[in-house]
């Protein structure tokens, strides 16, 4: 069973999300200690999409 | 079989390169673009995954598994670790000397003697740039501004650092009423090799300005202003005849001394000490130690995120940290309002308004009728006044009770579930009121017995 | 949630051929019922695959690669000692790296960091609470090692992320996700300073109301697509 897409893509969007958390606190636009939830909502937000889209395939299972 | 991403290779190869290129060539600022930068380097990595992944799926290539390895994050958190606890040290830890940039932990130090010197006049605008390192400034006697020091060369050989100093001469330059001070540490590309420790001796009519990085900044015995700006540094001013004005983004300790003019302190740090401050006082930002402040003459304003303070004089002392608020003559207006600390005034007079949302309030003032306003959402409130005082007092709160050892002609009625009020006498507008939501109000008056000994650490002076 | 299960189901039905909705034979009990569509299954009809029960439109492959990394069972060592799993466990970190599971111990030392910053900052009257968190999580982490070096020792497979609390995999609920977003909104409004601790704080009790309706909702919906429809 090949792997979703959506499941491929958590790390790297994880990381660039991490990147840009950092960034943020380095530049001074939002302290880290303020936006570290973000990291756990979109981690959410993919594990979500991911068992949609696992769903949809087992509704619609492959020969 | 999995096939693996080149990116991670790649990543750890360029951070090498990038530091190996550092240690070789130091006059280039790569360690330091390194250490701003870093954040992107882990988007880049992400996003250039990402882009890996997209392509393979387009090109219905099977995806992998895990975007990221196990591996691979691994390096990344190391990644972080390592630049974070960098920037960390930089900009937070105080008096970090270049030793802790880093890789240069591998070199060796080199000093090298600083001298120079200008007419100046009696009172002239000294303007101080020196990056890295600590600078005392005194004034004196003469219409000279002498400077004497050393300078400190990170590096793995002597000619090197021999290099190195010679692209960052001291240069003391006279422009007219303003003389210039400055170490020129830049050019040595800023990936912090080189630190200076300055004394510089103006006249006494001087006025003083200076800017660095991190390191200690002295002032003292001067007539004019001063004002300082650094990203980390202990400041100790003392006989200050000017304003000064103060911005930090990092500190361990503020000290001013017997200032003649205003003080304004901008930014982040730790402590505060203030003792004999003839102007306005002014502290905006974040400061997580203990402030002190004795013999304020004017109006302080402090306000940070969480805390706004104004008191109109303090003759006595007034302490605060981020539990408590303790102070001992001072006088009103007094306005505090802030989440979450414990409140003692003693020996006050004037106006005293707070409102907290957590906190313990303990009030004896100094005058029979003072006018005293004090709202809690959760905490007990304590009133002690002098005897004979008659004040109109209101007092409320809705879980707790209202012990009453004032005056035995008030009388306390409860009000709603679990909760008291004591209502000012008929026809008299109350001057004092207290309002808690949960907790209990005690009123008493001050007896003949000897009064409450002054809490120790309001007698300390910290050295 | 029981809407979605009834149109697997259907089309599960349809789809499969099968009879939807009967139990097989008269009065026989189930052998099981199927982790996916939900219909009671026959002894012959059922497939197993990792200690779940499917039916055979919905059995995953006979041996699925690990889907990730970190799903790779941990193999058993010879001297896997669920007693010195405890020990160890009761240090942040150290349990899960005794049974091989790196990622997860990672995450055990973080949220032990976190609990006692909380407490260092002062929590403000909810020391005791978060006292007890930290001393609850310790214990978690050492009974969780052991219970997963008990795993190893019997030689079941253990994935990266075992824990004592039944987390379902692959399509399974959307709860936990949905739990995972709300908690990270939470925190973020916590951050930003938009909510304010203790005036949320008293809410808690709500927690505890919305878990009873969820399992509610969801065993009344497994019990409609079990045995309900007796048309």
């Amino acid at each position: 069973m090949n792997t979703p897409l959506v499941t491929a893509v958590r790390g790297p969007v994880l990381m660039v999300t991490l990147g840009a958390l950092f960034a943020a606190d380095r530049f001074g636009a939002a302290e880290f200690g303020q936006t570290w939830p973000v990291l756990i909502i979109i981690y959410g937000v993919l594990k979500l999409l991911e068992r949609l889209a696992l769903r949809r395939r087992l509704e619609a299972p492959r020969a | 079989m999995r096939r693996g991403s080149l990116i991670g290779p790649f990543i750890l190869i360029l951070v090498g390169v990038v530091l190996l290129i550092n240690n070789l060539k130091p006059e280039l600022s790569l360690l330091n673009l390194f250490l701003t930068y870093w954040p992107f380097l882990l988007v880049a990595w992400g996003a250039l995954r990402l882009i890996e992944i997209l392509v393979s799926a387009a090109r219905s290539q099977p995806l992998p598994p895990d975007g990221i390895t196990t591996g691979e994050w691994v390096l990344a958190v190391l990644l972080c670790l390592f630049a974070a606890g960098a920037d960390f040290a930089r900009t937070q830890l105080p008096k970090a000397r270049i030793a802790l940039h880093g890789l240069e932990l591998f070199g060796e130090s080199f000093d090298y003697p600083l001298a120079g010197s200008v007419e100046a006049g009696a009172a002239p605008q000294v303007f101080i740039e020196n990056l890295r390192g600590s600078v005392r400034v005194a004034g004196g006697e003469g219409t000279q501004v002498k400077v004497e020091g050393r300078v400190t060369v990170r590096a793995f050989a002597r000619e090197e650092a021999d290099k190195i100093h010679a692209k960052c001469p001291l240069e003391v330059i006279q422009q007219g009423d303003r003389i210039i001070v400055r170490t020129n540490q830049e050019r040595a590309g800023d990936s912090g090799g080189v630190s200076a420790d300055l004394e510089i001796f103006v006249p006494k009519g001087a006025s003083v300005s200076v800017q660095g990085r991190y390191g200690d900044i002295d002032v003292a015995n001067i007539d004019g202003g001063v004002e300082i700006q650094s990203d980390n540094a202990g400041v100790r001013l003392a006989a200050v005849g000017g304003d000064a004005r103060i911005e930090l983004d990092a500190s361990d300790i503020v000290r001013v001394v017997s200032l003649g003019g205003k003080l304004d302190i901008q930014g982040r740090g730790e402590d505060i000490d203030l003792d004999d401050i003839a102007g306005r006082v002014t502290i905006e930002g974040a400061y997580s130690g203990d402030l002190t402040m004795r013999k304020l003459a004017q109006p302080l304003v402090f306000q940070s995120k969480r805390t706004e303070l104004r008191v109109a004089r303090i003759p006595g002392i007034l302490h605060m940290d981020l539990g408590d608020l303790t102070a001992e003559e001072i006088e009103g207006p007094f306005f505090l309002k802030s989440s979450s600390r414990d409140v003692e005034l003693t020996a006050f007079t004037g106006p005293v308004e707070i409102h907290l949302q957590r906190g313990d309030v303990e009030l004896r003032p100094a005058e029979k009728n003072p006018r005293i306003e004090v709202s809690l959402r959760s905490g007990d409130i304590s009133l002690i006044l002098p005897e004979g005082s008659g004040a109109a007092i209101e007092a409320s709160t809705r879980r707790g009770e209202i012990v009453n050892e004032l005056d035995a002609g008030l009388s306390v009625e409860e009000f709603g579930e679990g909760g008291a009020r004591l209502a000012a006498p008929a026809g008299r507008e109350p001057s004092i009121r207290l309002d808690t939501r949960r907790g209990n109000i005690t009123l008493r008056k001050t007896t003949a017995a000897p009064p409450k000994e002054t809490p120790q650490r309001l007698k300390t002076t910290s050295v | 949630m029981t809407n979605g299960e009834e149109n697997i189901r259907d089309q599960a039905a349809q789809g499969a051929g099968g009879t939807p909705n009967t139990a097989p034979g008269e009065g026989t009990r189930p052998a099981g019922y199927c982790r996916i569509c939900g219909r009671p299954l026959a002894e012959s009809e059922v497939r197993m695959r990792d200690g779940v029960i499917y039916c055979e439109a919905h059995a995953p492959a006979a041996t699925p690669p690990p889907r990730t990394e970190w799903e790779a069972p941990i193999d058993a060592g010879p001297g896997t000692s669920p007693g010195l799993a405890f020990v160890l466990g009761l240090i942040p970190g150290v349990g899960a790296i005794y049974n091989g599971q790196y990622a997860k111990g990672l995450i055990h030392v973080v949220i032990f960091g976190l609990i006692i910053s909380i407490l260092e900052a002062g929590a403000g009257g909810l020391e005791p609470l978060f006292g007890m968190l930290l001393a609850t999580w310790i214990f978690y982490m050492a009974f969780e090692a052991y219970h997963t070096a008990k795993r190893r020792q019997a030689g079941l497979p253990v994935d990266e992320f075992s824990s004592l609390i039944p987390l379902k995999e692959g399509a399974g609920s959307l709860a936990g996700p949905i739990v995972l977003i709300a908690l990270g909104v939470f925190f973020l409004l916590l951050t930003l300073d938009v909510i304010d601790l203790y005036q949320v704080v008293r809410f808690w009790p709500v927690l505890l109301i919305v878990l009873g309706v969820w399992m509610l909702i969801s065993r009344r919906g497994a019990e409609g697509s079990k045995g309900g429809t007796q048309s």
